[in-house]
């Protein structure tokens, strides 16, 4: 999966492609995602683009935030629409992470 | 030793004494000194062969004693009170345990055993001691040098001094270790026996009531009892119009039992697929004509088993709401009447399964009304006894469904049960008790009905999710609201994608049939599969503090429709169900 990625300073910005992250692409995600986050302190997810997520692209992005936790950095995600948002507080996962409405507000965050 | 030893040395200064007196004797005036120093000499003589012969005799005692212990089938040791180590050690307790007495006299039980079975027998001594009183041991552990761990049976008695004191303590003991090994050998069995015989009734007798029937609900209950009885049910959907319903008890207990109800089900699936090719389309066999058939093909070996089936057939004709039933000597049916709150016993007048060869099968006919119940059961249920020996009964039993006839057939059973387990006043019974309620609903027809086909593959997850949003958006008013859509999709997702990863392991190239129907109230969703059905208590709940990445697919479900089941549908198929009131 295609992945655009940015980074400012200690944190890189990766873009959730596509529309759903749900069972059929989780997984590819996953792979993919994994070394910009290797190479990187902290990072933001944007998410603006996703419409649907279901419990195996959670799954993904939970693992995401493991892995950057695991070396002492920290996820954000940003821009998150409302039936995504629907399913994160279904399963509190709203309250795990921390969400920002846009990408700089997630940018800022970390620098606060 | 010690006593032979002295007397011979008295032997020995007694006759030292003889030759004394007579080197000395010849005087005649010592004579009567003489005479009384022989008189006491003789005096002393007799007190001594006296001595010598109550000592030959205690010696003869003591070996008899000795002998006596020693030839003893059964482990003695005797220790001292004081110090708790052996002084006696007999040959049983050296074969048994491999420890020779030579090694074991003056010795303790720390000297030779693992110290934690060691600190056991000392504990038990002094109570022994102290009390003052024999005491059993029924089992204990111990370490012996040639054969293993063994387990004795022993009893400590103590022997008091002539000052009351505790002097010795006695111990003998039975090896138990072959007893304890065939009993706990003998419990296994029956364990397995009973493990095989529920796994029997759980996957052979014992069917899960039909969840999808339009115009029927059916709940059933199964308690198994410590020995299977072969109690058994099953279902048959002809097509949503008729639902049959088979409840039977095969005499006898245990595997036997069980496998032989297993067959007569078989008989009776045998005999109606037969029947069925030979019926015009769109027509069904007579239940009568299925049990006849079902009959005569087990009739034989039935009676050459000496054994016989109690049965009941009821078909349940659900669009001209109507009962068929055959009744071979089963417990009386009973009907509850929604237009009365009444119940009735329905009976019916053929024999048993396996006693006559000639049998013809009669079918009784009756209305039935949408709310009727019909409850067919096991006599386990009516033979449930009270503290005092009294039966559960009969009426108890009409009287609970009269009571709760007006509710879900769940419920109807549940109260049952919570009467039965009141009435026997425990939650296991001697019997299997079964139990199944039928109850006749008013029929809906939906308003709407789709259906897709898709494979397994988890790219076709979007195209599940396309036929949900496209069934929403041709929905009769009221429409759904987006929230609403999203919830079902999300819903529709989380069951195709477990169906396509667990039950079908990941394999892409099986099939998945969605299915929707819509009513006025509700929008029912059914996802059905040949895959590996799954049991949705085994999964636990998910973990909502971000330590798990999986694990949320089936909360997400419950969460987001109103009501989901894992059953099998009329075909066989595995289906989950969903439903989404409007």
């Amino acid at each position: 999966m295609e992945l655009a990625s940015e980074t400012v300073g200690e944190v890189t910005i990766v873009v959730v492609p596509g529309d759903q992250l749900d069972a059929s692409n989780a997984k590819d995600f996953k792979r993919d995602v994994a070394p910009l986050l290797e190479t990187c302190r902290h990072a933001v997810l944007d998410l603006s683009a996703l419409r649907f997520v279901d419990s195996s692209g959670l799954g993904a992005i939970l693992s995401c935030s493991r892995l950057l936790h695991a070396k002492g950095g920290d996820l954000k995600l940003c821009a998150m629409t409302r039936p995504v948002r629907a399913l994160f507080e279904l399963v509190r996962m709203h309250k795990i992470f921390d969400i920002h409405p846009t990408r700089e507000e997630a940018l800022r965050a970390f620098y606060r | 030793m010690g006593s032979k030893a002295s007397r011979k040395t008295r032997n020995g200064s007694a006759a030292r004494g003889v030759a004394q007196t007579a080197s000395s004797g010849g005087g005649r005036r010592r004579f009567e000194p003489k005479s009384e120093l022989q008189r006491q000499l003789a005096e002393l003589r007799r007190a001594e062969e006296a001595l010598a012969r109550r000592t030959a005799e205690l010696e003869d005692a003591r070996n008899f004693l000795d002998s006596v212990l020693e030839n003893l089938p059964v482990m003695l040791f005797v220790k001292d009170a004081r110090d708790l180590r052996f002084v006696r050690w007999n040959r049983a307790e050296e074969e048994a345990l491999g420890i020779d007495r030579s090694v074991a006299i003056g010795r303790s039980d720390y000297d030779f055993f693992p110290e934690e079975q060691a600190r056991f027998f000392e504990a038990k001594d002094r109570a022994v001691l102290t009390g003052g009183q024999l005491v059993d041991i029924p089992e204990e552990a111990i370490q012996t040098a040639h054969r293993g761990l063994r387990f004795l049976h022993t009893i400590k008695v103590p022997v008091l001094g002539a000052d009351g004191a505790p002097k010795y303590l006695v111990g003998i003991s039975e090896d138990i270790t072959e007893r304890k090994r065939a009993q706990e050998e003998l419990a296994r069995a029956r364990e397995q026996e009973a493990e095989i015989g529920f796994r029997i009734q759980q996957t052979l007798l014992l069917d899960q009531p039909p969840g999808d029937v339009p115009g029927v609900r059916v709940a059933a209950l199964t308690i198994p009892s410590q020995r299977i009885d072969g109690d058994f049910y099953d279902f048959f959907n002809h097509n949503d119009v008729c639902l049959d319903v088979i409840v039977g008890d095969v005499m006898g207990k245990g595997i036997p039992a069980a496998l032989l109800g297993a067959a007569t089900k078989s008989h009776f699936l045998q005999a109606l697929s037969r029947l069925l090719s030979l019926s015009p389309p769109g027509t069904l066999p007579e239940p009568k004509d299925i049990v006849t058939l079902a009959h005569s093909e087990m009739v034989r070996r039935l009676i050459e088993l000496e054994s016989f089936v109690t049965l009941c057939y009821v078909r349940c004709d659900l669009v001209n709401r109507r009962l068929d039933m055959v009744d071979c000597g089963h417990t009386n049916t009973i009907h509850f009447r929604a237009s009365t709150g009444e119940c009735q016993l329905l009976r019916g007048e053929n024999l048993p399964l396996g006693v006559s060869e000639r049998e013809i099968h009669e079918q009784l006919s009756m209305a039935l009304e949408p709310g009727d119940v019909l409850l067919l059961y096991s006599d386990g249920l009516t033979e449930t006894r009270n503290a005092g020996g009294e039966l559960f009964g009969i009426e108890r039993l009409a009287e609970c469904v009269r009571l709760h006839g007006h509710r879900d057939p769940k419920e109807l059973i549940e109260a049952i049960r919570l009467s039965a387990v009141a009435y026997s006043q425990s939650e296991t019974f001697a019997d299997d008790l079964t139990c199944v309620a039928v109850r006749m609903e008013e029929r809906e027809v939906p308003l709407l009905r789709r259906e897709l086909e898709i494979s397994s593959a988890l790219e076709e997850l979007a195209r599940a999710r396309a036929f949900v949003r496209e069934l929403c958006s041709g929905l009769p008013a009221p429409r759904l609201d987006e929230r609403t859509v999203e919830q079902l999709e999300l819903a529709v997702t989380e069951a195709a994608s477990n169906i396509m990863r667990h039950a079908y392991h990941g394999r892409p190239d099986r099939r998945i049939l969605l299915g929707a129907d819509v009513f006025s109230d509700r929008l029912v969703l059914r996802l059905h599969h040949l895959g590996q059905s799954f049991d949705p208590s085994a999964v636990r709940p998910p973990a909502f503090d971000g330590s798990q990445e999986g694990g949320f697919g089936m909360y997400i479900i419950t969460q987001t429709v109103d009501q989901v089941r894992y059953h099998r549908d009329q075909r066989g198929r595995n289906c989950i169900t969903m439903v989404k009131k409007r």
